[in-house]
């Protein structure tokens, strides 16, 4: 019996041991003759492909391999891929070309990436695709700051915000009846709600409308030179150490509403006061969650508000009917636009995707701090113009050291 | 001794039928239609697509469109798209058009099984 | 004369048969060839004769464990927790017993890391978590409570079992987590022929609640709702840092057990718990739900014959979890309905094996073998580790009433844990730096290979004309592993017993 035991004991654990212990180490296919397609735009002709890197990278291994240079195949460019493991890569690529659009010569550079692409024995090629886009040259919005800091003691400071304008141009232009925006809605999940109308495809919903006054040719701006809008253009180094000196701003934002504002009016020229949602003083978002924009005004003041005031509402779940009320600035007068907002809680475009496609996080989450005292900055390229292509996650970044900080 | 059998074997059977089933319908084939407006027709799109899962932040990108469509294999689940290019279409006036092109959206389901079907509004760049 | 020598023979018998009566009693309760049928216990019908007299023990312990290096970094380093305890088991009637159990400990774990709640073991992967982590308090409350009766063929029984715990940390990430576990068993078994059969069945009840505070003002970062293998809910990781568990769950289980000393013995249990995650905000917003199924078989034979214990028992356990993702939709006024659940996380492991016990006169052999496996997958982007290896294991115990005052318990255990396959599939391409270490620090330790040492003595000093006896137990445990750390544990416990 108890030998029957034994065996028994023994058989099983052999079964056992055969049934689970089978490690089966697969040896991974290759990927012989891949090819990665460049695709040229569409809308420009006599393309060169003068700068190239490019490299795959497996998401499992990580290994990263180089791509060879291109070779031309038509009116796009090819890439013969080294043999690679069978599996998922992301692809990278940079580079620069050359091209005749619409009669006249032209470059640009271009920087593409295709993640989570399958190359197999079966599926050995795929493409990647050159986006020609560039907004137009002009006044570009360089740097916002409204972290606010914080003082030596660690307490919050939030009365230094500023933003700077510059021209990206080659051109001499004009700053006067250029508009600053502040949008009306948050881009927090938590602001996301069923306005109607949504003005949002044609207009941004706006909280804050400041404008720089002038007759036309006040304020001129060199090519690659920038003016400061401050909110307070005061030394606030004076109150907090860790602040700035804002007295050296062009304009200053003071809340000349005739009613009961708390706002003081520095020596520094004031915006003209179009509109804002709070009549005592004006603090832009330190939790940077709305998008900031500018703009050229196009009609005066009093027809603007005639005409573009609006009073949005929708009915919250508690049956209670919610209202905003802002005016909206007509996309076309709109010159560039950055969408803010928090890494883990960007909720929806508070403004038409158009005007910016993506959005700069200023800070991780809702509970972080460690972004005060830092702005958000446009890249530069390589020729020390500002990139604009209408997407912030690609044309900004955030907690960069503020310009003004000396 | 039989009823006691019976009564073990029940107890079994129910507590097997009671075990969890899994929900493995975990890929969907994704197809997006890009949409021109009234009266234009999409000829051919020349544009990366990039969809970004709202609760993994995983990004699968494709270039590979069909006229106004492009198929691809994603989780089932909730997507931002971006989609970013050239397109060329015939429009109203039957004026053959090329042009930069944008379709954003936020939020999109794409969590059918088998198959998932979304149309994107095209906002012109230039 | 002759009546004073019937009296002293009287009493030496009758102490004989005392000493006799309590050393059987010291060798049933404390013997390695309890491990025949100790399993039965779980069905609460079978304790009115799980041991020969009544027993009453009260004492403090401490239980203390340190790693040169975390074997796993979810349970830190080590862990020192002091308590007090006390068990009964009070024969009441020839035919009835009640058995408790009372617990409170106060402790501490040392560096724990991608791990933000109680209960670890029970709620893994979908936990909350930080990659600082640090060092936590740990308070246990645990009362338990039973009856159990026979009539004729038949017992009945039924136990009551009380957790009560708190996890927190006193510094940021502070991390607090509160436990409630209500477990509810009852059971029945027959006198069959020579074997008793017996079917019990447990229900229950968990809660948790879990929350990381931050009062450093510059401390803003964000906690990570886990999901497996390295992954995050990444949609709700960041600023929601409540949660709680909501669990329930039953158990079968099947036992037969031989009337005497010889004969078959079988153990089949299967049980079923879910515990689901979800958030404060966002209108109790499930997350995650985690399904657990384990299922246990042990069967063999035993027998005593001509003083020699012998027993071979071979043994099963499969404990398979699967991990439901619900994918949120769009939020409307706060809300996120749920879009669709999605099976995203797997894992099995399997333990099978054999163990033969022999015993004579006061020592106690017990040789054990076997294979144990554990896979783990995250379906999308595919993720793998798994590991199997085989063990063997030997444990020998000494015991015996060394004087008529005391008892000694002597017990010493090697064995060795050998990996025999490993492997690991992660998409290192797409994962952060910090995320890569900590799996990569994981996996490093699953497939090395262990050796352990555990010895440990107590002793039981009563003299006869005490009411109350004196234990003392400590033992100390090493393990060893092949990547070149250690771990070292301590057991101490000091009481009454009665």
């Amino acid at each position: 019996m108890m030998r029957k035991g034994i065996l028994m004991g023994v058989v099983l654990m052999v079964a056992g041991v055969s049934l689970f212990s089978c490690s089966n180490e697969e040896v991974p296919a290759v990927v012989e003759n891949g090819e990665i397609k460049l695709e040229m735009p569409l809308n420009v002709s006599d393309v060169v492909l003068t700068d190239f890197e490019g490299t795959v990278t497996n998401v499992q291994s990580g290994v990263v391999t180089k791509l060879p240079a291109p070779v031309k195949s038509g009116d796009d460019y090819v890439i013969k891929v080294p043999t690679l493991a069978e599996g998922t890569y992301n692809i990278y690529t940079k580079g620069s070309i050359t091209f005749v659009k619409d009669g006249a010569d032209g470059s640009m550079g271009f920087e593409v990436t295709s993640k989570d692409v399958t190359l197999s024995e079966t599926s050995s090629s795929t493409k990647v695709v050159i986006n020609s886009f560039k907004a137009e040259s002009g006044f570009v919005l360089s740097e916002i700051c409204t972290t606010g800091t914080l003082n030596p003691q660690g307490k919050n400071y939030n009365y230094d915000a500023y933003f700077v304008i510059t021209n990206n141009s080659d051109k001499v232009l004009y700053a006067d009846s250029l508009l600053l925006i502040e949008s009306q809605y948050q881009s927090s999940s938590s602001g996301n709600n069923p306005w109607s109308p949504d003005v949002r495809p044609y207009a941004i919903p706006a909280g804050a409308v400041f404008m720089i006054p002038g007759n036309g040719t006040d304020h001129p701006v060199n090519p690659g030179e920038s003016i400061v809008i401050a909110n307070n253009a005061m030394d606030h180094t004076t109150v907090n150490e860790k602040s700035y000196d804002l007295t050296g701003a062009d304009f200053e934002v003071y809340l000349d509403n005739g009613g009961n504002s708390m706002d003081t009016d520095y020596e520094t020229p004031n915006m003209e006061y179009i509109w804002c949602y709070t009549q005592t003083i004006w603090l832009p978002s330190v939790q940077q969650n709305r998008s900031y924009a500018i703009a050229r005004m196009k009609e005066d003041k009093e027809t603007f508000l005639a005409n573009h005031s609006v009073t949005p509402t929708y009915v919250a779940s508690t049956g209670k009917t919610m209202e905003s009320k802002q005016v909206q600035i007509p996309n076309e007068w709109v010159l560039d636009a950055v969408n803010l907002g928090t890494e883990d809680d960007f909720g929806w475009y508070v403004i038409s995707y158009g005007l910016d496609a993506g959005f700069v996080a200023g800070r991780a989450n809702s509970k972080d701090t460690t972004q005060r005292g830092t702005s958000i900055k446009r890249k530069k390229d390589s020729d020390g113009k500002y990139i604009d292509t209408n997407n912030s996650t690609n044309d900004m970044e955030a907690r960069q050291e503020p310009s003004m900080k000396k | 001794m039989r009823w006691l059998l019976i009564l073990l074997v029940s107890c079994m059977a129910v507590t097997v039928c009671g075990c969890h089933q899994d929900n493995d319908e975990y890929m969907t084939v994704a197809t997006v239609r890009l949409d021109g407006g009234e009266g234009v027709r999409i000829e051919r799109v020349q544009a990366m697509a990039h969809f970004t899962n709202l609760n993994s932040r995983h990004v699968t990108s494709t270039a590979n469109f069909d006229g106004a469509e492009v198929q691809v294999v994603l989780l089932r689940g909730a997507y931002q798209v971006l989609v970013e290019g050239i397109l060329s279409y015939v429009d109203a006036d039957g004026k053959r058009m090329v042009r930069s092109f944008r379709a954003v959206s936020d939020y999109v389901e794409l969590a059918g099984i088998g198959t998932s079907q979304a149309k994107m509004d095209i906002i012109l760049l230039d | 004369m002759r009546r004073l020598l019937f009296f002293v023979v009287s009493c030496m018998v009758m102490l004989q048969v005392v000493a006799s009566e309590r050393d059987s009693a010291y060798v049933d309760r404390y013997s390695l060839w309890r491990g025949t049928t100790d399993v039965a216990l779980g069905n609460p019908a079978f304790m009115t004769r799980a041991y020969m007299k009544s027993d009453t023990q009260l004492g403090v312990r401490c239980d203390y464990r340190h790693q040169s290096d975390a074997f796993r970094l979810e349970d830190g380093t080590g862990m020192a927790l002091p308590g007090i305890f006390a068990n009964t088991y009070i024969r009441l009637t020839k035919s009835s017993v009640v058995w408790g159990e009372a617990l409170y400990s106060n402790g501490k774990h040392w560096d724990r890391e991608y791990n933000s709640v109680a209960d670890f073991d029970l709620l893994y992967p979908y936990v909350i978590a930080d990659s600082v982590g640090g060092d936590t308090h740990r308070e246990r409350y645990f009362f338990s409570g039973g009856y159990a009766a026979e009539r004729g063929r038949w017992q009945m029984g039924g136990v009551l079992k009380l957790r009560a715990e708190q996890e927190y940390r006193t510094y940021d990430p502070r991390m607090r987590s509160v436990v409630y576990d209500v477990s509810l068993t009852a059971g029945a078994a027959v006198t069959v022929g020579g074997y008793r059969l017996g079917l019990s069945a447990e229900g229950n009840i968990y809660r948790q609640t879990a929350d990381v505070d931050f009062y450093s003002e510059m401390n803003g970062m964000g906690e990570l709702q886990m999901t497996g293998l390295g992954t995050d809910y990444v949609r709700f990781s960041g600023s929601n840092r409540d949660i709680f568990y909501k669990g329930k769950g039953g158990t079968l289980a099947f036992d037969m057990l031989p009337s005497g000393d010889k004969g078959w013995l079988l153990h089949l249990r299967h049980g079923i718990n879910e515990y689901v995650r979800l958030l404060d905000e966002y209108n109790s917003m499930p997350l995650t739900t985690l399904y657990r199924q384990r299922s246990a078989l042990t069967a063999g034979w035993k027998g005593v014959a001509r003083g020699t214990e012998r027993a071979l028992l071979v043994h099963a356990v499969y404990d398979r979890r699967a991990g439901d993702e619900h994918v949120a939709g769009t939020a409307s006024g706060q809300e996120y309905p749920v879009l669709t659940d999605l099976t995203m996380y797997h894992e099995h492991r399997i333990d099978v094996g054999a163990t033969a016990f022999y015993g004579r006169g006061d020592w106690h052999l017990a040789l054990k073998a076997g294979y144990l496996s554990k896979r783990e997958r995250y379906e999308y982007v595919e993720r793998r580790m798994d590991y199997g290896r085989l063990y063997g294991e030997v444990t020998a115990q000494w015991l015996k009433r060394v004087r008529k005052d005391l008892c000694l318990n002597v017990c010493g255990k090697g064995g060795y844990q050998g990996k025999i396959s490993d492997r690991i599939v992660m998409p290192y391409a797409n994962m952060t730096l910090g995320r890569r270490d900590y799996i990569n620090h994981n996996y490093r330790y699953q497939r090395a290979s262990y050796a352990h040492v555990d010895v440990g003595i107590r002793a039981d000093f009563r003299p006869a004309k005490w009411r109350v006896g004196l234990f003392g137990q400590v033992a100390t445990a090493w393990k060893f592993c092949t990547e070149g750390e250690h771990e070292a544990g301590v057991r101490a416990a000091v009481g009454v017993v009665f």
